[in-house]
């Protein structure tokens, strides 16, 4: 790719102002947003709206119910969305929804919202890549320039920096994402769902003690975490687990509790990931980094990336849950962005798709 | 009271920074050949019982896989100094030059590196008897025995290898060059026996030569033929078939989203 | 005589006074008197004067491969004897073995590379203060001979310069077992080495390299 012909920046500046709204389904969220570029080059959040499809403890949500949530919801979410917002669907410069990846179900039942909508309204569509989505919107917030990404859900796992029109992975799992490896933990010592697993997890692992040895698998810039959940698993059948977290007596101290194996699995994992992401940041020389997605969102993980972050004498960039967890307002941004540079998805082709590489978009926004 | 490792770093002269380690110059004995320390320091961000625990494996894996390495014959450091609790890794200190400032493209400090060490005047191919050729089939030699032994290093760039200078070359053997490649910073490495991973490391040098050295294609397959004539045809069989898949792949493994 | 100089450890660990003496001539009983200072308690008369005289390192030259090799093992007993707990063994003579040996047994470690009744020629290391406790304000070069004189009448033979080309180390060191002893045989680098004396420097840094790494060997 490093012919002389490669593709340049194609953003302009707004020669007036920008409306887009954002239709996000890739997993058990549905959201929408409209955001607004302003013609001093900002970005204005009209509205976000978000409605999430809670199963009960000990379950996993499953494409086909997940679909069914979103395509209910929609009908309240986006008109909810664009009434906040006070704005017309005629207003719109263009609809954006995620093209993937994610769970296919999902996907498709927000992308014949979309598709729809683009229809009844005569509206451009824009597919957008829902990893890009998560680095534009915590770009956009933070103000981060050119930061290291580390992008952190249940469906993926990746150190990102961008380099010549595209955000290429330097790092990422392996085998599960960690997200999942958290939420699956969750299931089995029958944490809540509400408001997501991996926030109860966060919660338990305060009252932690005792730091339980479990596999630490960085390989480069790689982690593997499937062996972690198999042998933390495995600590749920062990004589000293007491699941009530109580000791069966005061001679019971050689105990672990489920809140000790919380602590433990977010100590060894969140050091992985920040392990990764400063060699990542001593490679490319960059002293900035942004964490997004649902896990970004957790406290001991930004504490550590911090303390990294300064010792190298950058900073960490971080958003709260209404960004950093799926929105559809990421959405509209990284949609937006390409609509400007002249991107669009023709109805033919807007399809959805389960893979879809962060290195496949070509990001022709920024220089 | 500190400990003794950490006051012979105090006595030492600090080369380069990275994410993991510090480098210090050491001499362990004022009359002694001058030792490389490898220092791992603490990660404030780790929870205290797991960095120790960590720090100590990793530099037990790194001191193994050199012995590894010198038992089978791969030309690697000699190590001098292990002090496993404090994270210190001492090796032979080589005097020479690293094979990325000796090639077309490497002058450049690479990125992320702090202070370009002063090597003092520019120093050439020729001052080490070397064609670009010659340079080309040992690396491939050396890489071949690695991968025999089952030893993948895991960062193969031209940064991680070096040429022993001829002025501090004393082997008494019947070499037809004045010098020796040694292969160093076994930080990332790790033994398998996986087609996969030996291909993964041939094609992380690979890319390392695209991105340093200009028109680097002819010398990369320089050092495959050179690697090819140390394997039996089948050992390279599979070596160039996984390579061939790599390259068409990249490094990773395509994945669901 | 011959000293390692460690800046960094403390002034009684820096300086590992040794020396290298072939014809010995009382192995035996030198042995012998070891062992009998072993089994001596508090109670015993002088006591502290003849476990001082035999507070030293007996090693075997014959498997020491080079100057570096036994620098190397004296200096990583001194690690451990600076860390809590960190020795094997309970002096850092012995520990000097232990890091010698290439397996973490004891024992073996006495067996492989200290004194035996058969012993022609030995390296002997002192590591510690001047004999003398009385006397704290010795100089230097005093301290040394105090120690040299402490070795010779413990050892009797004759002290060479380890690096003395004709009778030094060069001369005594028995290649043959050493790689019997670390099995090194088989090894693709002593297998392909062109040459003898290529065999030795690879031989050489094997070794060296397993002391220092000895206290991670799987």
């Amino acid at each position: 790719m490093a012919s002389s012909s490669r593709p340049h920046c194609l953003l302009n500046e707004p020669d007036r102002p920008y409306l887009a709204l954002g239709l996000e389904g890739s997993a058990n969220k549905l959201g929408a947003g409209v955001i607004r570029h302003e013609l001093d080059g900002s970005s204005t959040v009209l509205s976000n709206f978000r409605h999430t499809y809670i199963t009960p403890p000990g379950e996993g949500f499953q494409p086909k119910d997940t679909a069914l949530h979103h395509r209910e919801w929609a009908l309240k979410v986006i008109p909810d969305c664009m009434q906040k917002a006070g704005i017309s669907m005629h207003d719109l410069d263009c609809i954006c929804y995620t093209k993937g990846p994610g769970m296919g179900a999902p996907l498709q039942s927000v992308a014949l919202v979309a598709r729809t909508l683009s229809l009844l309204y005569g509206k451009p569509l824009v597919g957008v890549n829902h990893c890009v989505g998560h680095i534009e919107m915590g770009r956009e917030i933070t103000g981060a320039k050119n930061p290291i990404v580390l992008y952190v859900s249940g469906g993926n796992t990746q150190v990102i920096a961008y380099s010549r029109q595209c955000y290429r992975i330097f790092g990422e799992t392996l085998d599960i994402a960690v997200g999942n490896c958290l939420d699956r933990f969750a299931r089995v010592i029958n944490l809540s769902n509400d408001p997501s697993p991996g926030y109860n997890i966060e919660q338990e692992a305060k009252k932690g003690q005792r730091l339980v040895g479990l596999p630490y698998a960085t390989k480069g810039m790689d982690v593997s975490l499937s062996g972690i959940l198999t042998s933390i698993e495995a600590l749920t059948y062990d004589k000293r687990y007491r699941a009530d977290g109580l000791a069966r007596g005061p001679d019971d101290t050689d105990i672990i509790t489920p809140a000790d194996l919380c602590f433990s699995l977010q100590e060894t994992v969140f050091s992985m990931l920040v392990e990764i992401t400063e060699r990542a940041m001593a490679h490319v020389g960059s002293k900035e980094v942004l964490i997004v997605g649902g896990v970004g969102c957790n406290e001991r993980l930004q504490e550590m990336m911090g303390i990294m972050a300064e010792e190298r004498g950058g900073r960490v960039f971080a958003t709260d849950e209404r960004f950093c967890i799926d929105n559809g307002i990421m959405i509209a941004q990284a949609g937006l962005l390409a609509f400007r540079c002249g991107l669009t998805t023709p109805l033919a082709k807007s399809t959805c798709t389960q893979r879809f590489r962060t290195d496949q978009v070509p990001v022709l926004w920024r220089h | 009271m500190a400990s003794v490792s950490l006051q012979l770093i105090s006595f030492s002269e600090q080369i380069s920074q990275g994410a993991e380690a510090r480098i210090f110059k050491a001499q362990v004995t004022s009359d002694s050949k001058p030792v490389l320390l490898k220092h791992r320091f603490k990660k404030k961000y780790r929870h205290e019982a797991l960095d120790a625990t960590l720090t100590k494996a990793r530099v037990a894996g790194e001191a193994r896989t050199l012995l590894k390495c010198l038992k089978a014959g791969v030309h690697v450091p000699q190590i001098l100094v292990v002090d496993a609790s404090e994270g210190i890794l001492g090796i032979e200190w080589i005097e020479g030059q690293c094979v990325r400032k000796l090639l077309p493209g490497g002058e450049e400090p690479e990125e992320g590196e702090v202070d370009p060490p002063s090597t003092g005047p520019q120093q050439s191919l020729d001052e080490y008897g070397l064609t670009i050729g010659k340079l080309m089939e040992l690396i491939g030699a050396e890489l071949a025995k690695l991968h025999k032994a089952d030893i993948v290093h895991g960062d193969l760039t031209t940064s991680n290898m070096m040429l022993r200078h001829p002025s501090a070359f004393t082997s008494s053997t019947k070499q037809d060059v004045p010098t020796e490649l040694v292969l160093i910073d076994f930080g990332l490495s790790f033994v398998s026996t996986l087609v996969e991973d030996k291909a993964v490391d041939l094609y992380v040098l690979e890319r390392a030569f695209a991105s340093t050295h200009p028109d680097s294609e002819p010398m990369f397959a320089s050092v495959l033929q050179a690697y090819e004539r140390a394997l039996t045809a089948r050992e390279w069989k599979a070596v160039k078939n996984r390579l061939d898949d790599v390259r068409l792949r990249g490094r990773k493994r395509s994945m669901v989203g | 005589m011959d000293a390692f100089i460690f800046p960094h450890l403390s002034t009684e660990k820096s300086t590992a006074y040794f020396a290298l003496f072939r014809n010995v001539e009382n192995a035996s009983s030198l042995r012998q008197r070891v062992v009998k200072v072993s089994t001596l308690t508090d109670a015993d008369e002088r006591v502290e004067e003849e476990r001082d005289a035999v507070n030293l390192a007996f090693i075997d030259a014959r498997l020491i491969t080079s100057r570096t090799h036994l620098q190397t093992a004296v200096h990583q007993a001194l690690l451990a004897s600076s860390t809590p707990n960190g020795m094997r063994t309970r002096s850092v003579h012995s520990e000097i073995l232990f890091y010698l040996n290439p397996t973490n047994n004891i024992t073996e470690s006495f067996k492989n590379f200290g004194l035996s009744d058969k012993s022609t020629s030995l390296i002997v290391v002192r590591i510690g203060k001047p004999v003398a406790p009385a006397a704290p304000h010795l100089r230097p070069d005093q301290k040394e001979m105090q120690v040299q004189e402490l070795m010779k009448d413990a050892v009797i033979g004759t002290i060479v310069p380890l690096d003395d080309p004709e009778q030094g180390l060069e001369s005594i060191t028995d290649w043959a077992a050493v790689r019997k002893l670390f099995k090194l045989n088989t090894e693709p680098a002593v297998k392909n080495a062109s040459s003898p004396e290529e065999e030795r420097v690879v031989v050489d840094r094997i070794v060296t390299s397993a002391v220092a790494m000895k206290s991670v060997m799987q």
